[in-house]
């Protein structure tokens, strides 16, 4: 493969509409955004017709790429997180507001990272759709709630509720988890 | 949660990653702009191409009809598929600048509904033409309407009629008149003075009806002709798609066709009068398909016509004739394609008579035989002129002879009882010599074209570089024979006639077979070796193949 000085003369060549370019920047991040999507969809055939629009998407808004705004690599799993939202929506998958008056948010919640992968991809599958989402949004890709009511189309609180029901519910799932593995 | 994100990314997955990027759809390079350039450059070639095809088949192929003009009329000869001609006059069409002169030319009468036939010879022509007047009742619709059930025709004509019928009755009913803007003297549509009529396909429709009514007509009357009037029909429709539309308007000023034919009939028998002028003038519209440069080119190209004077509505029935490119000059045989190029190969054989003594001691018997056996090949380009063809040709050959002879070599006389007695020893043997030349011709082809068939003949002249080593295979020869000139290698030029006669078959697409037959006499003009004259005959048997274009 030939090999790129930067992302910027990645993009250039992309641009370009080289083969070889395109191909490279392929190569570079479908590991990631696999297992990026996998997380929304659970599914690989899912996933890969997600990573199939999302990545037709990439090679043609390439030129809307701005290299000062964030990495090429931050962008291309934006537009693979909004395209897989945009699948479960189709899938009948809603992201309703949630009145904010009801918020009891805890958010003492945090993943131990020397977690089993597998476990935490478990865990984070067995949440509902909705849930699963924000959760992977806010706590793995890291947009803040105001970024994921953007993308969902909801306000930033319920985006809280969301997320604070899914940490609840790890939170269960995790404590039965460790209940289970003690008493093995 | 960086960590976390990159430990979850870097997950090992296993998944169709060819499969994925083959789905996924990538922005394909953009042509540059001289690929777009060069695209639209052979496609305008092909339509090019294709447009002069189209219209050099149309000259080919159909029937042409080929319009001959004079100051007063036209004459439309025809010709058809089965290499038929006959001329029909069409339309007789006079000058719109001399409307006086304007006279009704075709006159029917529906007096005697049998073929009333009047032979006339005219000398003019290029080939002598008889016309058969016919005369027409008054009911032209009421013919065709007869004719069409009855005849015998063969599905194609019935359409051809019914065709005609069609688009008659379309243009009738869907194109409106132009109004006339005459002041006085014109019922506004078909007044014979009206010189404004503007269109002219509908007269050649109405002059098919016509013919359409006569063909039904003869038909009924036991004329035998249905098939050559038919034949006269399928021109008219060639002539309409040539050049007439309903929308085509000769400006002003310009040329114009007028016919009576659409008029109603007067009283006592149907008038069929055709006036009209002129093809159209330069920059007249009108004309499409055939185009005025095309149509100027036609007259200027048929300078034998002659004019039928004061006919009335005739077809030529008779007089048929082979059309050849001679009598048609808008045939585009393969006989006009200017230039061809040809690769042949011959085979020669000839036999060569001569003796010379060449030596003091060796004698050539004076029947001495030499027999020649030569493969040439040669490329040849022809140009076709007016009346000849001019051909240059790059020939080799390789050619063995073979002498069979014997050589006395010793004489010993013996006296005994007084007589002497003579023992003479002599060897046979056989010399073989190799020969190789290279030759340049040049002369001029005749051809006769017979269809397809072409016979020609040829003359010309050609200088050769000669070489040849001799006796590299010597049978039986003395010692003293095979010392003397084995092997030597000679070089000569020599100077050369060429006579040919042959026969090539022509394909449609321009390739043809040749076979023929050369005569080359060769005179030696320099010699390295031989002290004698020596003129080498030779007849070539060609086969050859070549692509007229």
């Amino acid at each position: 493969m030939k090999p790129y000085r930067s992302t910027d003369e990645l993009v250039k060549q992309c641009l370009k509409h080289r083969a070889k370019a395109q191909r490279a920047l392929y190569d570079m991040y479908i590991g990631a955004m696999y297992n990026t999507v996998m997380r929304y969809t659970c599914n690989s055939h899912d996933t890969e017709d997600v990573l199939q629009t999302a990545f037709s998407k990439v090679f043609r808004q390439l030129a809307t790429f701005d290299s000062a705004k964030g990495t090429l690599k931050a962008w291309i799993r934006r537009i693979c997180v909004t395209t897989a939202i945009d699948f479960l929506r189709k899938k009948s998958v809603q992201f309703a507001s949630v009145d904010h008056v009801q918020l009891n948010l805890q958010d003492d919640f945090r993943i131990d990272q020397q977690m089993e992968t597998e476990y935490i991809l478990d865990f984070i599958e067995s949440l509902n759709p909705q849930q699963r989402a924000i959760f992977n949004m806010h706590v793995i890709e890291g947009y803040n709630h105001h970024e994921i009511g953007e993308i969902l189309g909801i306000n930033a609180d319920s985006s809280r509720v969301y997320l604070s029901r899914a940490k609840e519910n790890l939170r269960k799932k995790i404590a039965h988890f460790r209940l289970q593995f003690k008493s093995i | 949660m960086s960590g976390l994100q990159d430990k979850l990314d870097n997950q090992a997955v296993e998944f169709d990653r060819e499969g994925l990027w083959e789905r996924i759809e990538k922005p394909k390079p953009q042509k540059p702009w001289w690929l777009w350039a060069s695209l639209v450059l052979v496609v305008s070639l092909c339509c090019y191409v294709f447009i002069n095809f189209n219209n050099k088949n149309k000259n080919n192929l159909n029937d042409n009809i080929v319009i001959e003009h004079t100051d007063k009329q036209d004459i439309i000869t025809e010709k058809q598929d089965e290499n038929l001609v006959f001329n029909h006059e069409k339309t007789i069409i006079e000058s719109s600048l001399d409307p006086n002169k304007s006279e009704d030319v075709e006159v029917l009468s529906n007096t005697n509904i049998q073929s009333n036939t009047t032979v006339i010879q005219n000398d003019k022509t290029p080939f002598s033409t008889t016309i058969q007047k016919e005369k027409l009742t008054n009911n032209k619709e009421e013919i065709i309407s007869e004719f069409i059930p009855k005849n015998n025709l063969h599905s194609k004509e019935k359409d051809i009629s019914t065709e005609f019928q069609t688009r008659s009755a379309l243009r009738e009913s869907s194109t409106p008149q132009p109004p006339c803007l005459a002041t006085s003297g014109c019922d506004g549509q078909n007044d014979i003075s009206c010189n404004r009529f503007p269109t002219i396909q509908w007269i050649e429709v109405r002059h098919s009806y016509e013919i359409d009514a006569l063909i039904g007509k003869n038909e009924g009357f036991q004329l035998t002709n249905v098939e050559k009037s038919c034949e006269t029909v399928t021109t008219l429709r060639l002539f309409q798609s040539h050049n007439l539309t309903s929308q085509d308007t000769p400006p002003k000023g310009e040329s114009r066709l007028i016919s009576k034919a659409v008029s109603p009939p007067p009283k006592g028998g149907d008038r069929l009068i055709s006036k009209a002028v002129s093809p159209p003038l330069e920059g007249a519209g009108g004309w499409t398909g055939l185009t005025r440069k095309k149509y100027k080119n036609i007259r200027n190209l048929s300078p034998k016509f002659t004019l039928i004077e004061n006919t009335k509505r005739t077809t030529t029935n008779n007089h048929l004739r082979p059309l050849t490119p001679k009598n048609n000059p808008l045939i585009l045989s393969e006989n006009d394609r200017p230039n061809r190029i040809q690769i042949q190969v011959a085979y020669g054989r000839h036999k060569n008579h001569f003796g010379e003594q060449i030596d003091s001691i060796l004698e050539y018997n004076q029947d001495l035989v030499r027999e020649y056996v030569s493969f040439n090949t040669a490329l040849t380009y022809e140009r076709k002129l007016a009346k000849i063809n001019l051909y240059g040709s790059l020939q080799y050959a390789v050619y063995q002879d073979n002498t069979e002879d014997e050589v006395i070599e010793s004489t010993t006389y013996t006296i005994r009882n007084g007589q002497t007695y003579a023992t003479v020893e002599t060897t046979h043997y056989d010399l073989y010599n190799d020969y190789q030349f290279l030759a340049l011709v040049g002369g001029i082809r005749k051809e006769w074209r017979r269809g397809n068939w072409a016979f020609s003949g040829a003359a010309g002249v050609g200088v050769n570089m000669y070489a040849y080593s001799r006796g590299t295979v010597l049978v039986g020869a003395g010692e003293m024979m095979r010392f003397r000139d084995s092997g030597m290698q000679i070089n000569r030029r020599s100077v050369f006639g060429e006579l040919d006669a042959g026969v090539r078959y022509y394909t449609p697409n321009g390739l043809y077979g040749q076979a023929s037959l050369t005569y080359h006499s060769q005179k030696y003009i320099n010699h390295q070796f031989d002290n004698y004259e020596q003129q080498l005959s030779t007849i070539f048997i060609n086969l050859g193949i070549g692509k007229a274009f």
